[in-house]
């Protein structure tokens, strides 16, 4: 059973492998990666459902014992994290296919691709804080490489700030890691959990709680770390960018739920209250920012940080309801942000620009594009009974009963200026008549893109229709990551006499 | 862990080093710097292992583990970060001249210009 839990990250590599061997970007190959990303979706599915019901599932590699060897630990957020990854893989890799014909595609598009989705699904499984590293670099390097893969004059110059932050970031990580060793004497997360419960009170722990706070801030895109992302997002193709908006600073964020809940002490408040206001500042700057752009994904890049201010203020209020809004707000926000990036590929498929002066008239001529843009657009803004509503209206609700209306009136001002933004969208690229001098086609090609789109937009909707569903999930996954004795009981339950000792 | 002052001084100094290069506006130095970051780092890491005089550590025997010895543990940690430092460095070094390529300059002067991200016609998207 255990065993399984390798499969989300060999799955990519071997899907990885495969599309390397068949270096001609064909037909063949597209179906092969699609029914492999297609068969992770399904397998991540049935492991939240596995997971809940029968509790985490614990692999150790290589059959050591736990202080020794690494683990894999599957419950039921890396659970949610592998669903969302992989259906946001296989929504954009399937765009990416709608709009490259195969003899246009780059060949090695694909294989990097998987190679990051190997590194993030290794990013949620592990109970190593080492491995998290490793997994990040894995990630990391791949996002590079992609990021800059297809880009032309104007636009490689835009990776230089996603990599010197993130290569400052993993030397961080590195030494943040040592620390930890030093401290602990392990870097299992189990153990560490344990070993710093009998650390509370002593300054080290907070060092080594806002050293790993940092590291994570940059993944994130938190206040005052965010700015590689609106100059790097933008100038990806957008199924690529899509991939990257939806998961990469999620991967962030969940690291920072699983950290600060299960592995560091619940005591560090003034940690969590740090959190609360840089999120806090994350949503305004992010959305201010928002504001002042004139282009479709540069608008949605600044919206990726100002949404992961949301997410973080509910880290940083740190109740277990709050923690349950943290987790809702994930799921609603990638499957949202990466149908408006899909989206916003659209505009700029048909109208050549997705620069707002030169755009317009596709509500006519596209009304499925606009009514799947509008859909997501409201729940970004929070308009119920979209999913977005829900996330916010639980955070607001947690806000409210600690007492915290500073904070509240932050996301509240946040979310206003969020639906105006998006309105700039709605008006200047659907709702206005075309420019004059140009003609709008919709290709074959941008029907296929847009009902990708809209599928992702229909899976929206579910979640916004059936929020109780959803925040059931939540809810218990929440549970699970705040419940520190279980989650060293669950790894430590493998030790004595079913393992290799040194 | 008896106190490792001279590691200690050596890791800042060359922290303080590498971020004075990063700093910098040209693509030389900013990758000096970077290199010499992670092994900034990787010696941050060594430290760790500890002075051979230190405590007493995992190893096979029981004997063994009698004897004085450092933490094998941060000396794999900083194999792995090698490994990965070099990969990092081959792709910044070819980023690096990628950019000097397009803008024809090796320099970050006026990288920051906000320029037009321009138009992906029907035809150049594919």
């Amino acid at each position: 059973m255990s065993s399984l839990l390798g499969l989300p990250i060999l799955a990519p590599l071997a899907t990885a492998l495969f599309a390397l061997l068949a270096p001609r970007p064909s037909v063949g190959r597209r179906v092969g990666v699609s029914i492999a990303l297609a068969g992770m979706l399904g397998f991540a599915l049935w492991l939240v459902g596995y997971v809940q019901a029968n509790g985490p599932i614990v692999l150790s590699m290589g059959g050591w014992v736990v202080p020794y060897g690494i683990v894999l630990v599957a419950d039921t957020l890396a659970g949610i994290m592998l669903c969302l990854s992989s259906l946001t893989a296989l929504a954009c890799v399937l765009h990416g296919f709608a709009e490259t014909p195969p003899e246009k595609e780059d060949p090695l598009r694909l294989p990097l691709l998987l190679l990051l989705l190997a590194g993030i699904h290794l990013s949620f499984l592990t109970g190593d804080l080492f491995n998290l590293f490793v997994a990040f670099e894995v990630f990391l390097l791949a996002s590079y490489a992609l990021m800059t893969l297809e880009a032309d004059r104007r636009r490689s110059r835009r990776a230089l700030p996603y990599v010197t932050i993130n290569l400052l970031g993993s030397a961080l990580f590195l030494c943040t890691c040592a620390f930890a060793y030093s401290l602990f004497g392990t870097l299992n997360f189990a153990e560490i959990a344990v070993r710093s419960t009998a650390m509370v009170g002593d300054v080290r722990l907070d060092l080594l709680g806002l050293l790993l706070l940092l590291v994570f801030a940059i993944k994130a895109g938190l206040f005052p770390l965010y700015y590689w992302l609106p100059v790097s997002y933008p100038a990806m193709p957008s199924s690529i960018a899509a991939f990257y908006a939806g998961m990469l600073t999620k991967v962030g964020v969940y690291v920072l739920i699983r950290i600060f809940g299960t592995v560091l002490p619940p005591d560090l408040s003034w940690l969590h209250t740090a959190i609360a206001w840089a999120a806090a500042l994350t949503m305004v700057i992010g959305v201010l920012g928002a504001v002042a752009q004139s282009r479709v994904q540069s608008i949605l890049s600044y919206h990726i940080v100002s949404q992961v201010g949301y997410m973080a203020l509910a880290i940083g209020l740190f109740s277990r309801f709050a923690f349950a809004a943290a987790i809702f707000y994930v799921i609603h926000h990638i499957v949202v942000k990466a149908t408006l990036f899909l989206v916003g590929g659209v505009v700029m498929r048909v109208q050549g620009t997705d620069h707002l002066d030169r755009t317009g008239g596709l509500w006519k001529l596209a009304p499925a594009l606009g009514l799947a843009f509008l859909l997501q657009a409201l729940s970004l803004a929070g308009i119920p009974p979209l999913s977005g509503f829900w996330g916010k209206y639980m955070i607001v609700k947690e806000g409210l009963s600690q007492g915290e209306w500073v904070l509240v009136a932050f996301s509240l001002v946040a979310s206003i200026l969020t639906l105006l933004s998006m309105l700039k969208i709605w008006f200047g690229a659907f709702w206005k008549a075309a420019p004059k001098d140009a003609a709008p086609v919709l290709s074959r090609s941008s029907r296929g893109m847009t009902a990708v789109a809209g599928a992702l937009t229909l899976i929206s909707l579910c979640i916004g229709l059936g929020a109780g569903h959803f925040l059931g999930i939540a809810e218990h996954a929440a549970h699970e990551t705040l419940d520190r004795t279980a989650y060293v009981r669950t790894v430590q339950a493998l030790q004595p006499d079913q393992g290799k000792q040194p | 862990m008896t106190a490792q002052l001279d590691t200690a001084v050596l890791v800042a100094v060359l922290t303080a080093g590498s971020i004075y290069l990063c700093l910098s506006r040209r693509f030389l130095r900013m990758l000096f710097g970077f290199l010499l970051l992670s092994n900034a780092a990787n010696v941050a890491v060594l430290a760790v292992s500890g002075d051979p005089t230190g405590k007493a550590t995992a190893t096979v025997s029981a004997e063994a583990s009698q004897v004085a010895a450092v933490d094998p543990l941060p000396q794999a940690l900083i194999l792995t970060a090698i490994v990965i430092g070099f990969s990092v460095a081959a792709y910044l070094t070819v980023l690096l001249y990628r950019i000097y390529v397009d803008t024809g300059a090796a320099t970050t002067t006026g990288l920051e210009r906000d320029d037009d991200l321009g138009d992906v016609g029907e035809e150049a998207a594919g």
